[in-house]
């Protein structure tokens, strides 16, 4: 009997350290969301679980029924990143490859919404991002790009439409390599684009093979980051896409957005 | 009423904007209420009381004050532990934030209470501290501050504590300042811009509108000491003047020329002490 009580004492006194570790984690993924960043569960486990780091997924569990219950949120692992489409030559695709294992476990974690308003989209919005309104219709308007063209970009073809879009900032700007410009690295940082060396400006085909990122001829693919596969879901960039060219969200137009960006949407849109 | 969907979207409208005023308060509760009709609406203060339930186990909380320029109510949902995780909660740099908490003990120790300094004064201070950037950057550093709501400019050209900064860095304020910060003897709240008892020994101070609510129905007469209120002395960026601006601004620019002169002429002087050295060794 005295046995039974050590164990559901010791018991308890687990269950109350996963409760807190549990509440701290909802408090840090509420601050990396805040800044847009994701969460690293190495950085967490470092800071706050270092008793007892195994524990992540039980302490993951519990905060994501707090913030479920409280704020109607839930934190969802990011994917792994993509092959580039341009790695074709063995060269291009050991440099990629090599880079996936290396960098596969960045993959954090962030926040997502569960809420479902009972909203269409042209009604009153049911949040409101005030100021932070226009970076998003840029960055979705962005991505809305490189989904319409196959899910890829080179970075002469963003610069382009960043010049059409009027998002260049002057003659500073337009002289300054793509992968340096200030709004392409925030939406780097912020895992909403991914970017991967394809090679030199000469030829795209050019394996490579060196990494310095100040190379100023070195050309870039762009892709969708982690985050953005996580925020807008095909379904929801097609009524994107439909909301900003005025056109109703139809099969046929479902069509053309699964051919011009290579995806297969879900069946039950 | 059960805790439910319009509470979570309320909570995350108040999660991007931070900071608000009480219409937009209502306007988000209607809101909510509209998104989810389902659930039984409750009185705004039930519904912040519900919410602030749910969050007091994550040391969080909608917390409410009275801008003290306006006298209205602006609304904040704020941390209240500060961890080593709520250092993530910011987009500024270590340096900047020292640079704010510099600007805080700047507005906090000015002259004659009045929690409030200039902005050429804000401006030459900050960027003592932020070493590294050009002045250009050190202004737009202010700029986000007051597009962020920690500062407030006023009309006469003075950086004050916004609402938002008195709401979430109250502990701070108080476990920092200490007496320097004085509660409201009405409304409890913080006071940096008011009217405090003329009596030395008397600790009294009142936001403007707490006053004229109290006072004339107190006899006029301090609360705590009795003595008349009519000798009251007013606090805050409001006693200072746009000629007092222009005399700080004076005033920086001259020892700006100063320090100016004294580099110039500071090779003079060394070359006029050679001179003389020079002297003395042909004597």
């Amino acid at each position: 009997m005295d046995e039974l009580h050590g164990f559901s004492a010791s018991q308890r006194a687990v269950d109350q350290v996963t409760e807190e570790k549990a509440i701290e984690l909802v408090r840090y993924a509420l601050f990396c969301e805040y800044r847009k960043t994701s969460i690293k569960r190495e950085d967490f486990n470092k800071k706050l679980l270092t008793d007892n780091p195994r524990g992540f997924n039980s302490v993951l569990a519990k905060a994501n029924g707090l913030l479920q219950h409280i704020f109607g949120l839930t934190i969802t692992e990011l994917p792994a990143r993509e092959k580039s489409a341009y790695s074709s030559s063995q060269a291009n695709r050991r440099v990629v490859q090599g880079k996936e294992s290396r960098t596969t476990s960045k993959y954090g974690l962030v926040v997502t919404n569960l809420l479902q308003p009972d909203c269409a989209l042209d009604d009153e919005p049911a949040l409101e991002w005030g100021s932070q309104l226009g970076s998003l219709g840029t960055t979705a308007t962005i991505l809305s790009i490189i989904f319409l063209n196959n899910m890829s970009l080179t970075s002469e073809q963003l610069r382009y439409h960043l010049l059409k879009l009027d998002l260049l900032n002057g003659p500073t700007d337009a002289e300054e390599r793509v992968s340096a410009l200030p709004l392409v690295r925030q939406l780097v940082r912020q895992g909403y684009l991914e970017q991967q060396v394809i090679g030199h400006a000469e030829g795209l085909s050019q394996a490579a093979t060196q990494g310095a990122s100040d190379n100023p001829v070195q050309q870039h693919e762009y892709r969708w980051g982690p985050r953005a596969k996580v925020e807008f879901p095909p379904n929801r960039m097609a009524a994107f896409i439909a909301h900003i060219t005025g056109e109703p969200v139809t099969p046929s137009l479902l069509r053309q957005l699964e051919q011009a960006s290579g995806l297969q949407f879900p069946t039950d849109s | 009423m059960a805790y439910g969907d319009s509470h979570r979207l309320f909570l995350q409208n108040m999660l991007l904007v931070r900071c608000t005023s009480q219409a937009e308060v209502e306007r988000l509760h209607a809101q909510a209420n509209n998104q989810f009709p389902d659930a039984v609406s409750e009185p705004l203060d039930t519904f912040i009381g519900s919410i602030n339930g749910q969050l007091d186990c994550i040391n969080l909380e909608l917390r409410s004050t009275l801008d003290e320029t306006a006298g209205d109510r602006v609304w904040a949902l704020v941390n209240t532990k500060g961890d080593e995780i709520a250092k993530l909660a910011t987009n500024y740099s270590p340096a900047e934030l020292n640079a704010f908490k510099h600007v805080i003990e700047l507005i906090v120790n000015a002259e004659d209470g009045n929690f409030s300094i200039a902005s050429s004064v804000c401006l030459n201070e900050t960027h003592r501290q932020l070493t590294s950037n050009t002045k250009m950057q050190t202004q737009d550093f202010l700029k986000q501050l007051v597009r962020d709501q920690w500062l407030t400019v006023t009309d006469n050209g003075y950086y004050v504590m916004a609402p938002r900064t008195v709401l979430e860095l109250q502990t701070y304020l108080q476990d920092e300042y200490g007496e320097l910060i004085r509660p409201c003897y009405l409304c409890k709240d913080i006071v940096t811009k008011g009217q405090r008892c003329d009596n030395d020994g008397c600790e009294t101070v009142m936001h403007l509108f707490c006053a004229n609510r109290y006072i004339p129905v107190h006899n006029n007469d301090c609360p705590q000491c009795g003595q008349s209120w009519d000798r009251c002395i007013e606090f805050g960026d409001q006693v200072h003047s746009a000629g007092q601006l222009e005399q700080s601004r004076i005033a920086v620019s001259r020892s700006r020329a100063s320090l100016a002169a004294e580099a110039s002429e500071a090779p003079m002087a060394n070359v006029k002490a050679e001179a003389m050295s020079s002297d003395d060794e042909d004597e």
